[in-house]
C-alpha cells in the first residue's frame, strides 16, 4: 500500500477513534485504534511504511485533539521504531507478539505524550494517569489488537501475497 | 534499507515532530491546524451524530430491556404483596370476628363459652345443619346452644369425639320459644323451608310492631333466656286465625358462618318425663 493511501485510511481510523471508541470505554480505558493500526502495519509491512503511517496518523489525530501538533506523531514514531527494532516483521497469522507489542506500545506512547504535555506546560499527575488511563488502556489495546491485526493482516496478504514468504516469524 | 538509513529516517522524523511540537506550543501552527482540521472535524461531526444516534438506539433498547425486567420484577413483587394483603385481610377479618365474639361474651358474663369453627354444612337442601370442630373431648354435649355476637344460631344435636352437629334455628324442624322485647308477646320461632324464620302462636291481642326484637324466652328449657333471635320484619294477622304471625329476620348470615360460640354451662331441661306421664 502506498504512502498516499495511508492518508484516507488513517483519516477513517482517526474519525472512528474520535467517534466510536469513546463509546467503548471500560474502566477508564479506551482502545487507541490509531496506535494499533500503525503498530500492526509496521509489524506487517516493515519499518519504513510504518514510519509514514505513524507520522501521518499522529498528525491527523493531533488535528482534532487538544495536544500540541506533533505529539502523537512523535509518540507513534518512537513506538514504531522500538517495535521494528525489537520484533522486526511478524506474520499476519501471529497474534501473540502483536498483542504483547500493543501492551508495551501503549505504555511508551503514553509516556511520550505525558512528557510532551509536561514540556508544553500542561503536566499531569504521572502515577495517577498511568494507573487510571494507561493501565486499562494497555489491557484494552492488547485485546483489541488481536482482531485489528487479523483484519489488517488479511488485507495485507490480499494486497501483497508474495511478501508472506519473507516473514521472519 | 540499511540500519544507517533507518536511523536517519528516525532522527528526521523525530526532529520534524519536535519542531512541530515547538511551533505548536508557540502557537505558530494554529492557522494551519485550523484549515487542515476543517474537513476532519466536518466528517467527525457527521459520524459522531450517527454514532450517538446508534448508541442512543442501542442504549434505548438496553434500557427498554432493563425496564421490562424491572416491570417483571415489580409484577412479581406486586403478586407477592397482593398475596400478603389477602392473608392480612384474612387475619384482620378473623380478628374482627373474634373481637366481636369476645365483646358478646363480656356482655353475658353469667355464661361460659367455647369458641368453635364451622367446618362444614349439610349438603341437603332440606335441612339446615352445620358442623363444628369441637366435640365431646372439648366438653360439648347435645342440647348446648350455639350463638354468635349477632344472636342465636341453634343447638347441638349430635356430638362425636372431635366434632358436633348443630341444628340451626332456620331448619324447618327447629322451634324456639321466643319473646318480643317491646310488646312482651310470646310465641315460637320456627324455621322455614326457605331458610327464613317465622314467629307463630302470638296472642291475637298483642300489639306487634315491625322492628321489634325477638329474643329467647327461656320457656321449655331448651335455650337460655334473652338471646337475640332476630327482628320482626312483617306482621300477619287474620280474624279467622287464633294467633298472629310475624316474619323474623336474623342478623346472622347462616350461609357464611365461620366462628361461633357454644354456651357450655347451659344444660337443657329434660321434660320428656312429664310428657310420658301425661
Amino acid at each position: 500500500m502506498s504512502g498516499y493511501l495511508s492518508i484516507p485510511v488513517l483519516m477513517v481510523v482517526v474519525i472512528v477513534q474520535a467517534t466510536v471508541m469513546p463509546e467503548l470505554e471500560i474502566a477508564g480505558g479506551i482502545p487507541d485504534l490509531v496506535l494499533l493500526v500503525v503498530l500492526a502495519w509496521t509489524l506487517m509491512a516493515g519499518y519504513e511504511r510504518g514510519l509514514v503511517w505513524a507520522f501521518v496518523g499522529g498528525i491527523l489525530q493531533d488535528l482534532i485533539s487538544a495536544v500540541p501538533l506533533g505529539t502523537t506523531s512523535l509518540a507513534l514514531v518512537i513506538v514504531t521504531s522500538l517495535a521494528a527494532l525489537a520484533l522486526g516483521q511478524i506474520s499476519p497469522r501471529n497474534l501473540v507478539y502483536p498483542a504483547l507489542a500493543a501492551l508495551g506500545a501503549t505504555l511508551v506512547a503514553h509516556l511520550v505524550s505525558l512528557a510532551v504535555l509536561f514540556v508544553a506546560g500542561r503536566p499531569l499527575p504521572l502515577i495517577a494517569t498511568l494507573l487510571s488511563v494507561t493501565l486499562p488502556g494497555m489491557a484494552y489495546n492488547a485485546v483489541v489488537m488481536i482482531p485489528v491485526y487479523r483484519l489488517l493482516g488479511a488485507f495485507y496478504v490480499a494486497r501483497r501475497p508474495r511478501r508472506v514468504e519473507g516473514f521472519a516469524r | 534499507m540499511n540500519r544507517s538509513n533507518r536511523l536517519f529516517l528516525f532522527v528526521v522524523s523525530v526532529f520534524v515532530c519536535l519542531a512541530l511540537i515547538a511551533l505548536s506550543i508557540l502557537g505558530l501552527t494554529t492557522p494551519l491546524q485550523g484549515v487542515l482540521a476543517v474537513p476532519l472535524q466536518l466528517v467527525q461531526g457527521a459520524v459522531d451524530g450517527v454514532v450517538k444516534g446508534a448508541t442512543g438506539v442501542v442504549g434505548g433498547l438496553v434500557e427498554m430491556r432493563d425496564q421490562e425486567a424491572y416491570v417483571a420484577d415489580m409484577e412479581r413483587a406486586l403478586a407477592a404483596f397482593q398475596e400478603e394483603i389477602v392473608e392480612l385481610r384474612e387475619v384482620e377479618h378473623d380478628y374482627d370476628r373474634i373481637a366481636a365474639l369476645l365483646d358478646y361474651t363480656r356482655s353475658r358474663q353469667n355464661e361460659e363459652y367455647l369458641v368453635a369453627d364451622v367446618i362444614g354444612r349439610d349438603i341437603s337442601a332440606f335441612t339446615r345443619v352445620i358442623y363444628l370442630n369441637r366435640g365431646a373431648r372439648d366438653g360439648l354435649t347435645a342440647g348446648m346452644p350455639v350463638v354468635t355476637e349477632k344472636g342465636l344460631l341453634g343447638r347441638i344435636t349430635q356430638v362425636s369425639a372431635t366434632a358436633s352437629q348443630v341444628l340451626l334455628i332456620t331448619d324447618p324442624v327447629s322451634a324456639v320459644n321466643a319473646r318480643l322485647l317491646n310488646s312482651r308477646a310470646e310465641g315460637s320461632v320456627l324455621g322455614q323451608t326457605g331458610g327464613g324464620l317465622r314467629m307463630e302462636y302470638i296472642d291475637l291481642n298483642a300489639s306487634l310492631q315491625e322492628g321489634d326484637t325477638a329474643v329467647t324466652s327461656g320457656l321449655g328449657g331448651n335455650f337460655p333466656e334473652g338471646i337475640i333471635i332476630g327482628q320482626v320484619t312483617s306482621i300477619r294477622q287474620f280474624e279467622f286465625e287464633l294467633y298472629q304471625t310475624a316474619e323474623v329476620r336474623s342478623l346472622n348470615d347462616f350461609e357464611r358462618l365461620e366462628t361461633v360460640l357454644v354456651i357450655t354451662n347451659f344444660q337443657p331441661v329434660d321434660l320428656s318425663v312429664f310428657e310420658q306421664a301425661q
